[in-house]
């Protein structure tokens, strides 16, 4: 699904990514381990193209992303993210972060296919749809959504007005809405009270039982072990050790890795 | 006091018995349109200059635009607002051809002024809105403008009100030199109402209760929007 070629990236002198080659198929739930600095946010991010890379490609459904050519506001509607700030619209209420995104892209189909149809006389039923329709689809996939994670009596909050943790499921479930192909998540649980992280470990946990093809950056080694399928380890910008959780824990060959280990076990 | 009743009289008596009246509310009519609308137009432009200010510069286009942007703001911010008024009236309309009402003109300056210095003001307002914010749209797929459209500016919008406030303020005072294309203001009009009875005192004191009546007024509406506008920021 994701497919990384001699990726680099540099901030100014400072080489964060040095030529990572990495392939991730579907229904795989990727853990990027690693100490700070090592890069593993920067990695996520230029997966989905937040940061740009220097050099390399990273293609996604055999596109070349990271052609600045692409548009890759298309390839995002089918990257979900997940921040470590949550990031959630703080002028919207939930239900309108949620439906936001949605709606503004079959808004901007249906006005596409209604223009086609107008020039050409070709006729295309599923693109055209009502506003009306789309805000309803929008409004009842949303509340569906927002009811697995037990949020349902929050739709018309805003989001100061929720917990870390409960800002945190919206930000999932919001991500969710555009029925993404792959879920990135870059230290989801990092910003939380202890008393939180489990509540989101959860929703992360079931959406990997669905079988969501996953990448997680986190420090939360025992969800790392329970649930990834892969583990990365990473320092200096270069993949050092890549295997299934139990040769990364437990027979770890990497000197910098047992350190690394070491330290936080 | 007797002579400041005498002169209190004076004022009075012009004022309802000639036609004082009808110019002073001709004067605050048109105040109240630069005013207004100055603001508007300013609020308009003033948005589209810092959009295109923050804008990421990949491309030439916009790269260009830029240029425009910052040259417009150093020409309406680094000449005082009379020469503006004096060039637009008497240089560039006359030499375009156009016939333009003073109000009209007034109305176009204090509009492209205030732009200007909203331009600033929207770009510190933009820049204060947590950079997560269009992060969070951007990963969405939402493009730039999407994102700075629904997302960014109406939050940047609800942290400049007290600002905007000020520079309405601020419009409001400077219309006084409207007069120097021949627009009738509140000025113009209690000026007339001095030199049409000989006696300044009482007309000017009175302009400057209604300037500062106008501008109490002003500052509490703004007081009204603020706090509504706080709505969402607001924990339970």
């Amino acid at each position: 699904m994701i497919r990384v070629c001699n990726l680099r990236k540099a901030f100014g002198e400072n080489v964060v990514l040095d030529g990572i080659n990495l392939e991730i198929k579907k229904g795989e739930i990727v853990v990027i381990l690693g100490p700070s600095g090592s890069g593993k946010s920067t990695l996520l991010r230029c997966l989905n193209c937040m940061e740009d890379p220097t050099s390399g490609n990273i293609f996604f459904h055999d596109v070349d992303i990271a052609d600045m050519k692409v548009d890759i506001n298309v390839h995002r509607q089918k990257m979900g993210m997940v921040f470590q700030h949550f990031n959630l619209f703080k002028n919207k209420t939930v239900l309108q972060n949620m439906t936001l995104a949605p709606v503004y892209v079959a808004k901007k189909k249906a006005r596409k296919a209604r223009l086609r149809k107008f020039f050409k006389k070709a006729y295309e039923p599923a693109d055209i749809r009502s506003l009306k329709e789309i805000n309803a689809t929008a409004k009842s996939e949303a509340l569906e959504l927002l009811a697995r994670v037990g949020l349902q009596d929050k739709a018309d909050a805003y989001p100061a007005t929720l917990s870390g943790g409960q800002q945190q499921r919206v930000a999932i479930v919001r991500a969710l809405c555009m029925k993404p192909d792959v879920m990135l998540f870059d230290e989801p649980t990092s910003a939380l009270d202890p008393e939180m992280v489990g509540e989101v470990l959860d929703v992360m946990r079931s959406l990997a039982q669905e079988g969501m093809t996953m990448v997680v950056v986190t420090h939360e080694m025992g969800f790392a072990r329970e649930v990834a399928s892969r583990v990365l380890f990473i320092d200096e910008g270069i993949v050092l050790e890549d295997g299934t959780p139990a040769e990364i824990f437990d027979t770890p060959k990497h000197p910098r890795l047992q350190q690394f280990l070491q330290k936080i076990l | 006091m007797g002579n400041f009743d005498r002169k209190i009289e004076i004022f009075l008596d012009y004022m309802l018995a000639g036609e004082g009246y009808k110019m002073v509310l001709l004067g605050l009519k048109n105040t109240a349109i630069i005013a207004v609308l100055g603001l508007v137009i300013g609020i308009l432009i003033g948005t589209l200059i810092a959009a295109v200010r923050v804008s990421p510069k990949y491309k030439g286009f916009i790269r260009f635009l830029n240029g425009v942007c910052s040259v417009y703001v150093s020409f309406f911010r680094g000449t005082p607002i009379v020469v503006q008024l004096l060039l637009f009236y008497y240089v560039l309309f006359p030499l375009m051809g156009v016939n333009i009402t003073s109000v009209n003109v007034s109305v176009l300056v204090f509009g492209l002024n205030s732009g200007a210095y909203i331009s600033e003001i929207m770009r510190g307002g933009i820049l204060s809105v947590d950079a997560g914010q269009m992060e969070g749209g951007r990963a969405m797929g939402l493009s730039f403008s999407a994102t700075m459209m629904k997302i960014v500016i109406p939050q940047a919008i609800k942290n400049i009100i007290p600002t905007l406030g000020n520079e309405f303020v601020a419009l409001v005072k400077e219309t006084s030199v409207v007069s120097f294309v021949g627009a009738t203001d509140l000025y113009k009009a209690f000026n007339t109402a001095g030199t049409n009875s000989y006696e300044f005192m009482v007309p000017y004191l009175a302009m400057a209760v209604i300037y500062i009546v106008m501008v109490l007024l002003i500052s509490l509406l703004f007081k009204v929007i603020e706090g509504r506008l706080r709505k969402s920021d607001k924990s339970l």
